[in-house]
């Protein structure tokens, strides 16, 4: 394209990759991990036990993301419960995984069952999951579940939320359900034109597409480290009614919560 | 790949199957828009793929300004059975690498299903024109043999329209260039810069003998509501979805949805001046 000052520049289209036309590309792709599910011995031998391999759950909450992972771990994993599996995708042959979340490169999500109620499945997503393995990750997952009510939390930047007036407090939360949902959200509907994308939308769209109840709840927070009002936005989830017998508002979570913003705040120095 | 909401039609047989590709400026997936939500579409399934980004939002159709919380996922099936058309919404990009997996999904659930014809909405990047198309109309079209034995008279000659210039590459056939020779003779020299998936699709169409068009708009990136616009309401020339072919500018004739609210982002914080 030809500009006004006679330079001709390489046009970019927001929709379309160039890449894309390339059919030598397909096989150049980084052959990054498909995701890998691996139950506990104690899991397995229950889903043989099983009719249809399946484990039992009435509920399976899923947090993606560090907020919505630091509240289930101060709110819902407060008391004893099992790790009974690990997702892992994405792994490449230069990643080291340390299985605890804490080298950079980690790629695992841990799943989890209280012990006081084995019917409630609790999935820990701290580690990024890609859009392209998304689909995938999901497939995994929902592999061995039966189709039960399904809680998605997540978060992203409150300057990805398109509004035509902008009063909102930040940060506040919106949802999305599947048409199959019929208890009441605990915050507004996510209004047009606002979209969720990457793991959060496939976990989302499987349940849509295969008729299982199940709702997300997005927070839009303003600090991109976590922080306690960004793990509390998302108390009003505490109402739902599978949630509302585990859930312990009380001192252990406030201390889980400083603790988790500890830990967060020593790794990054910058701006104490 | 195709999955059917619950207690909904099945047998789509002699319909007509609308499809928009991810192309430059969007316009296929805007025209689709246009038309589920003039038409009144109704959702009928879901193309689940592992070869489209996952993406999801709420009542992308909804009339007025109500958030009923009904859920829009990455890849939508509409229908009405009395215009006897399937259209499908495709709103995010291809995972890379897996356009031609999607391709063949695509052929085998239309074959499957027996549609009447297929019809591809996409667009081709304006500056890539010839001298010769530079002029005229922005509107092209390509159709494969089998959609040429039905259509052809309508195409070229009721409806005028122009068939794509075929462009010979650059570089020759000397160029070891192998994969040309399994090209079909009415695909070869096909370009459509910026098109997404049309011409991948176009070439399997033509080798699985699908009654298949591609129908294209030149544009560049930008505004692009009037080339989604033109591209409907060509479309709609041919097969005469609109009632009583109503009177009136393509901006009077077909409604935009909910979801182009804001196309161009939201306002900004009047404060921080």
């Amino acid at each position: 394209m030809a500009t006004f000052f006679g330079e001709v520049l390489d046009v970019a289209s927001r929709a379309f990759d160039a890449d894309d036309d390339d059919e030598d590309y397909e096989e150049k792709i980084t052959q990054a991990s498909s995701p890998i599910l691996r139950w506990s011995p104690g899991i397995r031998s229950e889903l043989k036990q099983s009719q249809d391999n399946v484990l039992n759950c009435s509920l399976l909450l899923l947090a993606i993301g560090p907020a919505p992972t630091g509240f289930v771990q101060s709110y819902v994993l407060s008391e004893e419960y099992e790790d009974i599996g690990v997702i892992i995708s994405g792994l490449t042959s230069k990643d080291n995984n340390s299985f605890q979340q804490s080298l950079h490169t980690d790629k695992s999500c841990f799943v989890y069952r209280l012990k006081r109620r084995p019917d409630i499945v609790v999935c820990q997503c701290n580690a990024r999951v890609s859009a392209e393995q998304a689909f995938h990750w999901t497939e995994k997952l929902f592999s061995n579940i039966k189709k039960s009510c399904v809680v998605i939390l997540a978060s992203t930047q409150s300057t990805e939320y398109k509004a035509l007036e902008q009063n909102q407090t930040i940060p506040f939360m919106k949802c999305l359900c599947s048409s199959v949902f019929t208890e009441k959200p605990s915050c507004d509907y996510l209004p047009q034109p606002n979209t969720v994308s990457e793991l959060p939308a496939a976990v989302l769209n499987h349940c849509q597409v295969h008729s299982i109840p199940a709702i997300l709840y997005m927070a839009y927070l303003d600090s991109v480290h976590i922080d306690a009002a960004s793990m509390k936005v998302f108390l009003p989830v505490l109402d739902n009614t599978f949630l509302k017998e585990v859930s312990k508002v009380n001192g252990k979570a406030e201390k889980s919560v400083k603790k988790l913003v500890e830990l967060n705040t020593i790794q990054n120095p910058l701006y104490i | 790949m195709y999955v059917g909401c619950p207690n909904t039609p099945n047998d789509f047989k002699g319909y007509t199957l609308v499809l928009p590709a991810v192309s430059v400026g969007n316009v296929g997936q805007l025209s689709v828009d246009l038309l589920v939500t003039t038409l009144g579409l109704v959702r009928v399934g879901y193309l689940h793929s592992d070869c489209v980004l996952p993406v999801c939002g709420n009542d992308a159709f909804s009339v007025g300004k109500d958030t009923q919380g009904s859920l829009v996922t990455t890849t939508e099936v509409y229908y009405s059975e009395e215009k006897k058309i399937v259209v499908v919404q495709q709103r995010a990009p291809h995972v890379k690498g897996k356009q031609n997996e999607y391709c063949t999904s695509l052929i085998e659930w239309i074959q499957s299903y027996q549609f009447d014809k297929v019809i591809l909405l996409t667009s081709s990047y304006s500056h890539e024109r010839l001298d010769s198309q530079i002029q005229g109309g922005r509107l092209r079209y390509l159709a494969t043999t089998a959609l040429q034995q039905t259509c052809e008279d309508t195409l070229q000659n009721e409806l005028k329209w122009l068939p794509l210039e075929r462009r010979e590459s650059v570089w020759g056939k000397s160029v070891g260039d192998s994969k040309q020779e399994d090209i079909p003779e009415q695909a070869k020299d096909v370009f459509i810069p910026g098109g997404g998936i049309a011409k991948r699709l176009f070439v399997q169409g033509c080798k699985e003998n699908i009654p298949l068009a591609v129908l294209l708009v030149f544009c560049a990136e930008g505004n692009n509501v009037p080339d989604a616009l033109t591209l409907t309401s060509s479309l709609n020339q041919w097969l005469n979805l609109l009632p009583n072919q109503s009177a009136g500018t393509p901006l009077q004739q077909w409604k935009m949805p909910n979801s182009w609210n804001l196309l161009f982002g939201s306002t900004y914080d009047q404060t921080i001046y």
